[in-house]
Parts: C-alpha cells; sequence; structure tokens
C-alpha cells in the first residue's frame, strides 16, 4: 500500500508539472490578490496602530499564511462528486485501494507543487516588501502551525469529501457545493480572522470545523496561549475524527445506491 | 459453490427509479410541483453458472441488462434482491481477495491516466494489487509481448490509438493476472484488424492461464469467435442459455432456398421471397412445414432445394423481435 501511496504521489507530480505554462500562469494570477492585498493593508495601517488587536505585520502575516494555506489546503475538490456522477468512479473501485484514500493522496501531490510554486514566488513578493511578513515568535509555533496545518489539509478533504458524496443521491451539485464554499469562505477565517468577528459569533465559530482550515493554523504561527493551542488542537482532532466517522457511513451508504453510469 | 464453478448467480434483479420529465410550461411547473418516477426493472431474477475456464457472451438488444448484470458481477452495483458469488466471494461486498481475482475492461471508459506514459499508467494499476516490481515487469513484459505493444510503452497514453489505447486497457485489466475477466464492449469502435487482435489475444489468455471470461458485445461475430456458450438477456430476463449451435437449432427455423420455379408461381405464403439476383425463392421456414414443402416444390418442377441452419444475426433478431425464446440448452 506505501509504494502505491508513493507512486500515486510521484506520478501526480509529474502530472501537475507537465503543463509548466499553466502552472506558471496559475500562480501569477494566485500572487496578483496578494501584492494587492500588501498594498492594501499598507494604506490601511497609516496612523493606526492595530485592527482588532492585530498589528500591521500580524495581520499582513496572517493574510500570507492564508494564502499560502489555500494552495494547500483542499477546498472544493470537485473531480469527487464529477466522478460518482459520471460512473468514473467505476475504475477506482474494481480495484483494492480505497478511493478516497487514492484521490487525498493525489491532493497533497497537487497541494505540494503548488506551495513549493506558489510559496516561492510569494516569498519574493514579501521580499519586495521588508518587514511586512514576520517569523514566529518561536520554533515551537512554527512547528505547532505545520501540524496544525497538515491536520487542516485533513479536515478540509474530508468535509469537501462529505459534500461531494452527495452525488450518490442529486445529479446535481451546486446548491451544496455553494453552501459549503460560502461556509468555509465565510467562517474559516480565509476572508478576516476570526477574532473579527463579534465576540459571542466568533465563540460559536470556533466549535465548528471550518475554523480550523485556516484561521487557527495562522493564529498558532502568529503565538497563542498553551491553553488555547491545546483546545484548538483538541477541537480539530474531534472534528477529523467525527468527520471521517461520518465519511466511511456515507460512502457505505452511497455505494448501495451507486448507479455506476456508463459502459 | 461447486469447486470448479466461477460465478453463481441466483434470482438476481435490479430495479431504479428514473425522474419522469414532463413536457412543455405546464410539466415544468408540474415537475416541480410534483416530480413523477417510473420504475425500471433493468434485471429480473436472472440465474446461471460459470464454470471455471469457461468463456461465455451476453447479448442483448440496448437496455437488455448485460451491462448491468456485468457491474453487478464486478462489485460496482448492488443488486435490489437475489444472490451472486464470484471466485466464492460476493461481490459488491468488494472484498480484497475479490477485487484481485477479477479484471474488468470498459470499452467506453479509460482506466489509464492520460498524462502518463502507457508504462507508467500500467504500473500505477499494477502496485494498487501490491505486486512486487520483479512480478509485475515479468508480467509487463509477458503481456507487451503478446499484445505486440513493446514499442509503445514509453507513448502517453493520449497519443495511443483507440485500438493501441484498448490493448493496454486490457493489459492493465490483466496485469495482475485475474481468474475472471469481465469485458464489456470490448471491440466497440475498433477496425477489423484490431478486433482480431484482441479476439486472438483474449482467447490465448483463456487457454494458457485458464482465465474464466465473460462478455458482452453487440458484435456477433466477437462471440461467434470466442464464446463457445452465449446467455441471450431480453428486457432484464434470460431467454437463452446455451451454445451457439443449440441457439440455432432451438430457433425453429431453416433457410431454405429453391431453385428451378418460376417467379409467377406464389410461395409467398411458405415463407419464402423472390431473388432476382440469384432467380431463386428463398426465405425461413419452420422445421415441421418443410416435409409439405417439400412435396409441393417437386410437384411444381424444383431443380434443387438447399435447407440450412439460419445466420445467427437473424435467429437473435428473431428473439428480439418475438420478445425471447424460452429455451434451457
Amino acid at each position: 500500500m506505501l509504494r502505491y501511496v508513493a507512486d500515486v504521489l510521484k506520478l501526480q507530480i509529474r502530472r501537475s508539472t507537465l503543463y509548466r505554462a499553466n502552472l506558471y500562469f496559475s500562480a501569477i494570477a494566485e500572487l496578483i490578490p496578494l501584492v494587492g492585498l500588501l498594498l492594501y493593508l499598507g494604506g490601511a495601517f497609516r496612523g493606526v496602530a492595530s485592527i482588532n488587536g492585530y498589528s500591521d505585520v500580524e495581520l499582513t502575516t496572517y493574510y500570507f499564511l492564508g494564502f499560502l494555506l489555500s494552495g494547500w489546503v483542499p477546498t472544493v475538490w470537485y473531480e469527487v462528486g464529477l466522478n460518482i456522477r459520471t460512473g468514473d468512479l467505476n475504475t477506482y473501485l474494481l480495484r483494492p485501494p480505497h478511493y478516497l484514500v487514492h484521490f487525498a493522496v493525489r491532493q497533497l501531490a497537487v497541494s505540494l507543487v503548488y506551495v513549493v510554486i506558489v510559496g516561492s514566488l510569494g516569498i519574493l513578493v514579501c521580499l519586495a516588501f521588508p518587514g511586512r511578513v514576520t517569523l514566529p515568535p518561536n520554533p515551537g509555533n512554527l512547528l505547532l502551525s505545520l501540524a496544525a496545518a497538515l491536520m487542516a489539509f485533513q479536515l478540509a478533504y474530508q468535509l469537501g469529501c462529505l459534500a461531494h458524496l452527495s452525488a450518490f443521491w442529486l445529479d446535481d451539485l451546486k446548491g451544496i457545493l455553494s453552501a459549503t464554499y460560502l461556509l468555509q469562505t465565510l467562517l474559516s477565517g480565509q476572508v478576516f480572522p476570526i477574532d473579527f468577528l463579534p465576540s459571542t459569533l466568533a465563540s460559536v465559530t470556533k466549535v465548528l470545523p471550518f475554523a480550523y482550515i485556516y484561521w487557527f493554523p495562522a493564529r498558532v504561527y502568529l503565538g497563542t496561549t498553551a491553553a488555547q493551542q491545546l483546545q484548538g488542537f483538541a477541537v480539530m482532532g474531534l472534528w477529523i475524527i467525527v468527520t471521517g466517522l461520518a465519511l466511511r457511513a456515507l460512502w457505505s451508504k452511497g455505494l448501495r445506491v451507486y448507479h455506476a453510469r456508463g459502459g | 459453490m461447486v469447486r470448479d464453478t466461477a460465478i453463481v448467480v441466483s434470482n438476481l434483479s435490479k430495479s431504479y427509479k428514473v425522474a419522469i420529465q414532463r413536457s412543455g410550461w405546464a410539466g415544468i411547473a408540474r415537475d416541480f410541483v410534483n416530480r413523477q418516477y417510473r420504475q425500471v426493472e433493468a434485471l429480473r431474477g436472472i440465474s446461471f453458472e460459470v464454470r471455471k475456464g469457461e468463456v461465455v457472451g451476453l447479448i442483448g438488444p440496448n437496455g437488455a441488462g448485460k451491462t448491468t448484470a456485468l457491474k453487478i458481477l464486478s462489485g460496482l452495483l448492488h443488486p435490489t434482491s437475489g444472490s451472486a458469488k464470484v471466485a466464492g466471494r460476493v461481490p459488491w461486498e468488494r472484498h480484497r481477495d475479490f477485487l484481485c481475482s477479477i479484471g474488468m475492461v470498459m470499452g467506453q471508459r479509460s482506466q489509464l491516466w492520460w498524462e502518463l506514459s502507457a508504462l507508467d499508467a500500467v504500473l500505477l494499476v499494477a502496485r494498487a494489487y501490491g505486486l512486487t516490481p520483479k512480478l509485475v515487469r515479468k508480467r509487463i513484459e509477458e503481456l507487451a509481448y503478446i499484445l505486440a505493444v513493446q514499442d509503445l510503452m514509453t507513448t502517453p497514453v493520449r497519443n495511443l490509438s483507440l485500438g493501441e489505447r484498448m490493448k493496454f486497457e486490457l493489459m492493465a485489466s490483466l496485469v495482475h493476472n485475474p481468474a475472471i475477466l469481465f469485458l464489456d464492449e470490448p471491440t466497440l469502435g475498433l477496425d477489423l484488424m484490431a478486433q482480431r487482435a484482441l479476439r486472438g489475444f483474449l482467447r490465448s489468455c483463456n487457454e494458457q492461464y485458464g482465465t474464466t471470461i465473460v462478455l458482452t458485445s453487440h458484435y456477433l461475430s466477437d462471440i461467434q469467435a470466442l464464446c463457445p456458450r452465449a446467455i441471450i438477456l431480453h428486457q432484464g430476463s434470460i431467454v437463452f442459455d446455451g451454445n451457439l449451435d443449440a441457439l440455432r437449432a432451438a430457433s425453429q427455423l431453416k433457410l431454405v432456398q429453391v431453385q428451378g420455379i418460376p417467379e409467377y408461381v406464389d410461395l409467398n405464403h411458405w415463407g419464402l421471397q423472390w431473388e432476382a439476383s440469384t432467380l431463386c425463392w428463398k426465405g425461413a421456414v419452420d422445421p415441421s412445414q418443410l416435409g409439405t414443402l417439400l412435396r409441393t416444390v417437386i410437384d411444381l418442377g424444383m431443380v434443387s432445394l438447399t435447407v440450412e441452419d439460419p445466420p445467427l444475426e437473424d435467429v437473435i433478431a428473431k428473439i428480439y423481435a418475438e420478445g425471447g425464446l424460452k429455451v434451457h440448452a
């Protein structure tokens, strides 16, 4: 199984790097909002020490990490739902490796390519704006934020798959995927840090899984108390277990009604 | 399950519902408020067995249930009722042993990554079965030789012709040496040479490795070339299960050709038609009427009369048209 995973990872990286022009153009397209954001925040903080407790450097770093995380975590993995609806899932069901494991590995390869290519270009942009993006307060925060990012990958993948498995029952996923995308975008901290929300809403959001995709890994990087870290990792771990179990149950039920369309 | 039985199917049924789309503006409104469905009976309690090493063809018109049967046997679909065992396992439980025992080729669906070279694409499939690199290399070399594709191994899958790609699809389906191979329209869209090559390969697989093969095809030449036994499905039921000779015999028709009787003598009521190009009467006749027909044409001064089995296409077309020939040869 490990050999298979290594092969899928290797071959997906080859596949993702095959069309180099695509890769460069999409990297540049992703960088434009980041550059815009750096310019905007520079202006927004003129004469202001902090916004909602975030300094200029902290908020800029937060959005830079968000930029890296947006490429790292699988936001809407459209292929899963598509494969179920069109029957392309058939070929995967005929082989021993689990389809969702296979796609998690492929997504991991895509994310690795993205982080390396786009991340390195992003660092160049940061160098062009010196002092705006900061390192974490200590190496421990860096390691913990990396661990949080790894868990965020797993959580986002499982959440995305849960939405996509509805394709076993529904022919059109637009409604469900739009709702998932909206929730994830608003409540994950991708648009603004969760701390910007009114305190009650922020407390509720921190119990939901979405906040652990962007906000929590970025917060750990910027520095939090040990108690906050422990609580955050515990909630995140719990959501990974819950969504994992839900995914398993839904997959099993979905296969019972699967149409296996096409010849 | 008997030891030499590869597949046992008992009372297998599959039904599903399909939404009815009513036409017009009123239809759109009615469908929005009150959606209606109709029940489709894809399979209606079919039963059969396949022995190890047997090659069986599933024939039937579109919508007869061939592909549904194949999908259930390969574990892709859950049946509505009935039971099945393939290689000693219930297919839809998708046990690892079962998945390692079967291979499937779907003529219209590729299992190979298009961006990869053919070799890498097949290697990836082989890895999924946990085969050792040494074993995989040996198996791929062997299959590449039989399929005559050694020169194409480094070509990206997307650059292969349909015939070449089908050979690699077969290679991917057979790389783990499955005991049972399911083929759904394997020769669809292939030219005659490629069809012949594929048939030759499947025959050698069956002879060399004892692979049990179940295939569906619209081309009767596939069935005639490969399958000593055919199962004909019609509207989800088995209407014939036996060898092809028995099918012809059971068709209750003989192809009769009479020479020496002029055109103006009316033989139409016997089911015969005048064929101007050969100047003879031809047609399919019920065997029970042959004696009477023979006496009649002798009296009319015939020169020769030939009686033979009709082409398989005609037999099967008659079965479809009549909604089935309930025989079990």
